[in-house]
């Protein structure tokens, strides 16, 4: 789709240079840690060396002999102000400090607060901890048994290790459909526990004005609004009420997810900020950061499709265990404690489809984050395209032509799917097209099917996916009962120049760039002269924050119609400047002008002035407009991804020789940033696929804890993407637009290499 | 982690069993281990300092023997708990002494070491090596002074 402005105004479409970027490439951004005040003092935290076990006790004498070490903060002192519990963002309770026990490897058992960060440290390596260990329930198989010790003493009435107990769908007709299917494949598989990784770890500096009894925290949140709310409510009792607290997220290094939770040391610097009085910041190390930090994932499936003999899909069943760890302090919507997992009948038609979810505590870190994609979905797309591979097996078919042959057609929609969506939008044959001819698909089944008689091992793996993005719509979706709307206020100035502010945080996403493209669409003032702010809680509308791909379908969408608003006023504005009626007038982007004399014509700039200088009678002064989008539905953005690999059957090395992805996320406001997510979200896919996963053994011990045993890909390790791309506009986003933060389709390790090794034995 | 070690000494077996059944003396023999304290006729506190690549594990805690004096067999309990974070660790070790000549005799050791904290995480790609290397250096030690008295 050619751009409707032109490249001085840089509207939609256009590849704008990201505005962020030159203060980031010049190591000017603005980090948590680059953020100093008079009289600051650190944090660092005593960790948990066990999985599980009780607190005989906490010696912090040397620790407080130590020069610079002022207090060590523990369970029983955050008790006296009943502050050493917090509620997870999914209802759950969780420690802030243990009083008795400690439930995870890494958990915080103490605060040691210091004039320097090296005080600090060397006063964390000074408090003795005397504990008692017990024996962990790692395995959340065993979580389950009828013997296993029960995890959650705390919580009354919690009589086992099971949280909840979710599901989705109508489980006598499935159920009907397996029993007479003339196929039925099955495949058990485990999306392991991951991390997200980001490059800035977690901290904030908490800074409480005795004085005036104001609190503000700079921390790295990607919902700072959320998170004012929550302090408010849960400090209230100890003076703190949301007038008097202000949150600041300044840039982020990376959320994914990961920056949505509070962890126990923002509220440890908090409370410690609150009982000195003094500045106190927290920037958590990266083993701290990858041991006790949320996960992702950790789902394991066990996945059933039924189809007739010639490979029509008719029905799917998937029972899930999700492994939670110590509490379900997973950040999805409220209603949905299994996120969109229901999106798992994915691309395909079917008859009917029943899901169900089981979560247990073990003794981990908890999380559950929404990691690179929406609330779930990665562990659905994974599990449906993995089991439909087995069916092609089955029955004997190229794994693309079963596919296509199951596709929802595009005259199908709006689509409403066995689980209850209704898809927007969809035209998954394209996609399909388009990455078949990309990457040259039908020669590669030939040289796979001479190189397989030589002996040589090559895999060809298709994928094509459904999401569902953009959460959400108010009558389903909120989080702690704030529904989950986004927000976005446009103020122009007389000269012409825009200030606009938004509910969402970017964490490297660009939304500098994409919110003024967005502007600047709409209004035809250039994206350059649009200064976007999101992050402070004391300037920016309320707004739940960005994860989940949810920030241009909600945050976005707003942006667009508060410039709607401030178009209209324009308007008649121009028309009180050209002396016609509104009606009299022809829009084009910047400018006004006389239908049928287009160069009788104001600008939009021109407007602005007179918004300040030369009002019309009756109209209100200034020119801006705030907007509050609750989106009717959400997105589904769809695509193909095709993958090459070559094995080296001497040594089992897997090599990418090709990977193709084809994305249609709706239109498109700046393709350059769309590529760049793309192509972070593939990298961050091929992660788990070849090297990612957080272990533990049977003692709780974390087995990936550092960078030495989490390995990430590097650009060494990283192909080259193809990406291409089809454009299927959602019907109901005020731009058509369906968002893109999300896209890591990866086959697992080992079994997805057995999985190409099946392949290139059997099909050729 | 599992330890498994087998060595021969050249004594006779009752001396080598005198020698691993004496507390004190065996800790002398291995470098960073020390009693402090006897708790009862098979119970001791003592100390354990072990160097793992970077890490400093340093573990304070009790260690109690069962002997079976008929079949020259001691089965070790140790536990202790690290200092500066360091985490726990536990092991059960099973000693034999089988003679095998008037002035030979073989030991098996047969451990199990559990470890928690950050030398399970960083550590445990070393462990195997250090504690071979650990056993070795308590055999040479174990030799002189059975060779001397």
């Amino acid at each position: 789709m050619a751009p409707r402005t032109s490249a001085k105004i840089c509207g939609m479409g256009h590849s704008m240079k990201r505005k962020e970027d030159p203060r980031f490439l010049q190591g000017k951004g603005n980090y948590i840690d680059d953020f100093t005040l008079p009289g600051m003092l650190w944090l660092d935290i005593v960790r948990s060396p066990i999985a599980y076990g009780k607190i005989v006790n906490i010696d912090t004498t040397k620790a407080l002999e130590i020069d610079g070490v002022l207090a060590v903060l523990t369970g029983k002192d955050l008790e006296a102000y009943n502050l050493h519990w917090m509620p997870t963002l999914m209802s759950d309770t969780q420690m802030v400090l243990p009083t008795d026990t400690v439930m995870y490897q890494a958990q915080e058992v103490a605060g040691v607060i210091a004039t320097s960060r090296y005080a600090a440290a060397d006063g964390v390596a000074a408090v003795e901890v005397e504990y008692e260990p017990m024996t962990p329930v790692i395995d959340p198989f065993q979580a389950l048994d009828d013997d296993a010790p029960v995890l959650r003493t705390d919580k009354e009435g919690q009589e086992d290790n099971r949280i909840w107990h979710w599901e989705a769908g109508d489980k006598e007709a499935t159920d009907r459909i397996f029993d007479e299917a003339d196929v039925v494949v099955r495949e058990k598989m485990h999306v392991p526990r991951i991390h997200v990784a980001s490059i800035e770890t977690c901290g904030c500096l908490a800074d409480f004005n005795p004085v005036e009894g104001h609190l503000t925290v700079y921390m790295t949140t990607q919902a700072p609004h959320a998170i004012r709310t929550v302090l408010a409510l849960v400090a209230g009792h100890v003076g703190l009420s949301e007038e008097k607290i202000r949150v600041v997220s300044p840039d982020i290094g990376g959320g994914f997810g990961g920056k949505v939770p509070v962890y126990p040391g923002y509220v440890i610097a908090i409370a410690a900020s609150v009982v000195l009085g003094k500045p106190v910041k927290w920037i958590e190390d990266r083993m701290e950061n990858l041991q006790a930090d949320s996960f992702a994932r950790d789902y394991h499936m066990d996945a059933e499709v039924a189809a007739d003999s010639s490979g029509k899909i008719r029905a799917l069943r998937i029972k899930t265990l999700a492994d939670h760890g110590y509490a379900d302090a997973q950040a999805a919507p409220s209603k949905f404690p299994a996120g969109l997992f229901s999106i798992c009948t994915g691309s395909y038609d079917m008859e009917n489809a029943y899901a169900e979810v089981d979560a247990v505590y073990t003794n981990k870190p908890p999380g559950g984050v929404a990691y690179r994609c929406s609330f779930r979905v990665t562990e659905a797309v994974h599990c449906l395209e993995r089991i439909v591979d087995t069916l092609a097996h089955k029955v004997g078919k190229d794994p693309a032509t079963l596919r296509e042959e199951n596709f929802i057609p595009k005259e199908a929609f709006p689509y409403h799917s066995p689980l209850g969506w209704e898809y927007d939008s969809g035209d998954y044959q394209a996609a399909m097209d388009k990455a078949k001819e990309m990457i040259g698909y039908d020669d590669l089944r030939r040289e796979q099917a001479e190189k397989r008689a030589r002996g040589e091992l090559m895999g060809i793996g298709v994928c094509s996916f459904t999401e569902v993005l953009g959460a959400g719509p108010s009558k389903d979706f909120d989080i702690l009962g704030i529904k989950m709307f986004d927000s976005a206020e446009v103020r122009v100035h007389p000269t012409g120049k825009a200030i606009a502010r938004f509910g969402t945080k970017s964490q490297g996403q660009g939304h500098e760039t994409t919110y003024a493209q967005i502007i600047a669409e709409e209004l035809g003032l250039p994206a350059a002269h649009v200064q976007v702010e999101e992050g402070d809680t004391d300037t920016a509308p309320y707004g739940l924050g960005t994860y989940a791909s949810r920030s241009t379908p909600t945050a976005g969408a707003a942006g667009a119609m508060a410039a709607r608003k401030i178009r209209d006023k324009a308007a008649k504005i121009a028309a009180h400047l050209l002396e016609v009626s509104e009606e009299d007038l022809d829009w084009e982007p910047g400018t006004f002008s006389v239908k049928g004399a287009p160069d009788k014509s104001v600008s939009i700039q021109d407007c602005a002035f007179a918004a300040y200088t030369n009002l019309p009678e009756g109209l209100e002064p200034g020119m801006e407009a705030t907007n509050y989008y609750d989106p009717p539905n959400l997105t589904f953005p769809f695509g193909t991804y095709i993958c090459v690999v070559d094995i080296d059957r001497g040594t089992g090395e897997v090599s990418v020789r090709r990977f193709v992805a084809v994305d249609d996320c709706g239109n498109i406001i700046n393709p350059m940033i769309v590529q760049g997510q793309i192509h972070g979200g593939l990298t961050q896919g091929l992660g788990p696929a070849l090297y990612e996963e957080m272990t533990y053994d049977e003692d709780g011990n974390n087995l990936a804890g550092s960078f030495m045993d989490y390995l990430v890909p590097t650009a060494v390790e990283t192909p080259a993407w193809e990406t291409g791309h089809t454009v299927t506009p959602s019907p109901h986003h005020p731009l058509g637009a369906k968002g893109v933060g999300s896209r890591p389709r990866w086959g697992r390790r080992r079994r997805s290499r057995m999985r190409w090794w099946t392949r290139s034995r059997t099909w050729g | 982690m599992r330890i498994e070690e087998k060595f021969t000494v050249s004594a006779p077996a009752d001396e080598v069993w005198a020698f691993l059944i004496d507390p004190e003396r065996v800790a002398a023999a291995l470098p960073g281990a020390e009693i402090t304290e006897k708790l009862d006729e098979t119970t001791y506190k003592g100390g354990m300092a072990v160097k793992v690549g970077p890490l400093n594990a340093a573990y304070t805690g009790t260690v109690a023997f069962d002997l079976d004096e008929a079949n020259r067999s001691a089965a070790v309990h140790a536990k202790g708990q690290g200092k500066a974070g360091m985490g726990n660790a536990d092991m059960k070790m099973t000693s034999s002494v089988v003679a095998l000549g008037e002035d030979e005799a073989e030991v098996t050791v047969v451990a199990n070491l559990s470890v928690t904290g950050i030398l399970a995480q960083l550590g445990r790609g070393m462990m195997q090596h250090v504690s071979k290397k650990m056993f070795k250096e308590f055999t040479e030690v174990l030799g002189k002074e059975l060779a001397a008295g």
